[in-house]
């Protein structure tokens, strides 16, 4: 059987970003239903339609360029892939563009190597730019397998930008290997000043785009100019 | 947002109707009467109907606080800006939630409290078969089925808002629309003991009995295609194919199978045609087969084939609940069904014979054996069987033949096992509720056991199913217990219902939100006696407090089976001969079919 992969960008925002990641593969397994798509599909008992998410998309979480894969039996245009599932996205959920899939061996989780997200909330921005004059000082705490291990915020960043007072913007380690969390990056500021708390739990989060392993530079958003530099640590 | 004098597309004042479920999304949104009623006045071109439903408890809490109202799904708009609110009544523990929603929105909970500036309050749902508990709560109960007395209540409407009426000459004139309650019109009589003597209508220009609607031709009635697609994952998460109306089993226990009749099928066709559109539309991967008893539905085997040919490549599953217990069900599962670890489930209801011929559940313990050998051949390795306890006429050893069976089962397995040369452990899980007395139904007349008999009967099977194959879960007792008030009661139980309320109850179908105290505090204070409504059986010349209604099977009908169940006699499906139980009067469905054939 002749397959042929195609890499999505998406958007997600307003209300939708109140899905949680199973959730949101099941509206986009729907919705590829709708729009008539001829898909793979894995064999064995419970066969599922080929969709493949670069990274889980956390409940809460807005964002601008997330990527996905999916896998048809036909030759298909892009551009028709594209109007075809925007016509059945329910609203909130946008494909930004479409392009054939470039080749890749590992499959597209393992290629994530960064994320870049901005956080929006009053005060947010001034008390980052506060954190990021001492860095070494910001530490997290990650349990892993029951053990809780004591690490340096910073050491997950590669770049960040400070926006305004309410905002700002940074590039962080992400995918399988390493990972932050844009809830620990809120969780460092509210324990830095205890009064900020509640715009922190407030705070719209939104990931501006995904960095992928050896995938067209076109493909990303802000710290485009990290993107050829960026020392991809880990296992690549 | 309060946007008054909303305008539709041709200017027309729109009416603003909220459907409330009184539980959570994920529930509410697995009912079909939402989709149906939402649908249906959606497609009205000055209606907008929005899906309001209940938060869960951090929210309402939060909401409370906040002094937020409960708010609609679309636009968020607050409860007591609506035009109407109608609930739907699906299950007597609800009736708290209903009131928890109201008074969380600011509306007068009383019928005479309210304004003409309040929302209209309206109900509809199988709790209406009896709705003398919250009927001081609403204005309008609409009896039967909603598609067509639904819109003729909305021209109503739109005249009363056109020409100026008060709230009290709309309810005067929906009075007079066929199914259709207003309590407000009538009273109810008590004698010096306290006894409920009759429902008096307070002038003679509204009906006596209310008789249900019902719709002859489903072929032909408006039915949601433009499925309403969740985002997130609800209970009952796929496309409803509503296969029939009614029930031609006859089990003596059950509302659902008196109230919904006659029988009306709709044709293969439509349905084809239906879930094609609704597929394609949705997107959906699993089509529910719906209906009271699946299996009886007359051609069911092809229209899963067809189904299965025409969308088996897209990955389409089909769900078949209610399937009847015989190896033809059997083979159509085994096709049709792509997860086995759920496993089969089955009624049985009561453990002997003798006790399912009283309650008319015409399974022969023969046929039971049969089809679950022939299911553990196919390779299902997980039962769950369904019982009541507290039946009338049952004895412990009634009780101990649930036991019995199982063993029976168990045995079967080992053959199986031993023929097959595998060796693999049978899970069978038990589940008994407590029997109910309904309306409508041979045993309305019925007591409900006591708590120590439902205790009594509880130990003597937990002490028989001790065994590592079977696992037994059994219903709460005293949830059981104010079910039976709900069901039974007439309109004191309203200020019971509102004493509940005040003390906090909500989310009652929830084990962890019922309280079983508050409402017998409730009906002490109030000096209904619980026992006396509950457990005492009625005289048989007695009036009933929803005597008033008219489903349409006669209460000699009722009264009859009854007899027959105490002789522990059967009763035919009405698709083998009629049993004249009075809904032959509508000429429709099945009792046009089987009268013209057998006379």
């Amino acid at each position: 059987m002749d397959k042929y992969t195609y890499l999505l960008t998406f958007a997600r925002e307003g209300t939708l970003a109140w899905l949680g990641h199973l959730d949101l593969m099941v509206v986009f397994e729907r919705s590829l239903r709708r729009a008539g798509l001829p898909l793979v599909w894995s064999q064995g008992y419970n066969p599922r339609p080929s969709l493949v998410f670069a990274l889980p998309l956390g409940l809460g979480v807005e964002c601008r360029r997330d990527l996905l894969e999916i896998e048809t039996t036909e030759k298909l245009l892009p551009q028709d892939i594209m109007q075809d599932l925007n016509a059945k996205l329910p609203r909130g959920l946008t494909i930004v563009e479409v392009r054939v899939s470039p080749d890749h061996q590992k499959s597209l989780m393992a290629l994530v190597q960064a994320a870049a997200y901005r956080l929006e909330g009053p005060g947010l921005g001034q008390t980052f730019a506060q954190l990021a004059q001492k860095p070494e000082s910001v530490e997290i705490i990650r349990e892993h397998k029951g053990k809780q291990r004591s690490l340096q915020l910073f050491s997950y960043l590669y770049q960040w930008q400070v926006i305004d007072e309410n905002s700002f913007m940074y590039c962080c380690k992400a995918g399988s290997s390493e990972n932050l969390r844009p809830d620990l990056m809120l969780k460092a500021l509210a324990e830095f000043k205890p009064e900020l708390a509640p715009a922190c739990w407030g705070a719209r989060i939104i990931r501006e785009a995904l960095y992928l392993k050896g995938f067209p530079r076109d493909l990303a958003g802000p710290f485009r100019d990290l993107y050829n530099n960026l020392e991809f640590a880990g296992k690549g | 947002m309060v946007e008054k004098g909303e305008r539709g597309p041709n200017g027309q004042p729109l009416i603003h109707f909220a459907f409330c479920f009184p539980d959570i999304y994920e529930v509410g949104m697995s009912n079909l009467a939402l989709r149906i009623i939402y649908g249906l006045l959606n497609a009205q071109e000055d209606v907008y109907c929005e899906r309001v439903f209940c938060p869960m408890e951090d929210m309402r809490d939060y909401m409370r606080q906040s002094h937020l109202p409960p708010f609609s799904v679309e636009s968020q708009r607050s409860l007591a800006a609506f035009d109407i609110v109608g609930f739907t009544l699906q299950y007597e523990l609800s009736y708290s939630t209903v009131l928890d929603m109201l008074a969380l929105a600011g509306i007068p909970l009383w019928q005479k409290d309210r304004t003409d500036q309040d929302p209209l309050l309206v109900a509809g749902g199988p709790c209406v078969y009896n709705s003398e508990p919250v009927a001081d709560f609403f204005d309008v109960i609409m009896i039967g089925e909603g598609e067509e007395v639904l819109l003729e209540f909305m021209d109503l409407y739109r005249r009363s808002r056109a020409q100026g009426w008060t709230r009290k000459h709309l309810l005067q004139e929906a009075s007079q629309i066929p199914g259709i309650y207003v309590p407000s019109l009538y009273q109810p009589e008590y004698d010096e003991k306290g006894h409920f003597l009759r429902l008096q209508p307070l002038t003679d220009q509204v009906p006596a009995r209310i008789q249900k609607r019902l719709i002859k031709n489903l072929d032909q009635v408006f039915t949601p295609l433009d499925v309403l697609v969740p985002n997130i994952e609800i209970v009952h998460d796929r496309i409803f194919l509503e296969l029939y109306r009614g029930c031609a089993s006859g089990c003596r226990f059950c509302q659902a199978g008196m109230i919904y009749r006659p029988v009306r099928e709709r044709t293969l066709d439509t349905l084809l045609a239906q879930a094609d559109y609704m597929l394609a539309h949705s997107g959906y991967e699993e089509i529910g087969l719906l209906s009271l008893s699946t299996g009886d539905y007359s051609h069911l085997d092809a229209l899963c084939q067809e189904i299965l040919d025409r969308h088996g490549e897209d990955h389409v599953n089909l769900s078949l609940p209610s399937l009847r217990l015989d190896s033809v069900s059997m083979d159509l599962l085994d096709q049709v069904a792509t997860n086995r670890k759920s496993g089969l489930t089955f009624a049985p209801e009561a453990g002997s014979q003798t006790a399912r011929d009283r309650i008319n559940k015409n399974i022969l313990e023969a046929d039971l054996m049969e089809t679950a050998e022939y299911a553990f051949d196919l390779g299902w390795e997980r039962l769950k069987l369904y019982f009541m306890l507290g039946l009338p006429g049952e004895t412990d050893e009634d009780v101990g033949g649930i036991a019995d069976l199982c063993y029976k089962l168990l045995e079967i397995w080992s053959d199986v096992c031993r023929r097959k040369q595998k060796r693999r452990r049978l899970h069978i899980t038990v589940s008994t509720a407590i029997f109910i007395p309904k309306p409508w139904t041979p045993f309305q007349w019925e007591g409900q056991i006591s708590l120590e008999e439902m205790d009594h009967k509880v130990k003597i099977l937990q002490e028989k199913l001790r065994h590592p194959a079977i696992s037994y879960q059994w219903h709460g007792y005293e949830s059981s217990r104010i079910e039976a008030a709900l069901a039974k009661g007439d309109r004191r139980m309203a200020q019971v219902l509102y004493k509940v309320h005040k003390d906090g109850a909500w989310l009652e179908g929830e084990r962890q939100h019922f309280s079983y105290e508050r409402w017998t505090q409730a009906m002490a204070q109030v000096g209904l006696d619980l026992d006396q409504l509950v457990s005492a059986s009625i005289p048989e010349q007695a009036v009933l407090p929803w005597d008033f209604i008219d489903p349409g099977v006669e209460k000699a009908y009722l009264l009859g089976e009854r007899h027959r169940a105490l002789e522990a006699q059967t009763t035919k499906s009405c698709r083998k001969a009629c049993n004249l139980c009075g809904v032959q009067q509508f000429a429709t469905g099945i009792c046009r079919e089987v009268r013209t054939q057998h006379g």
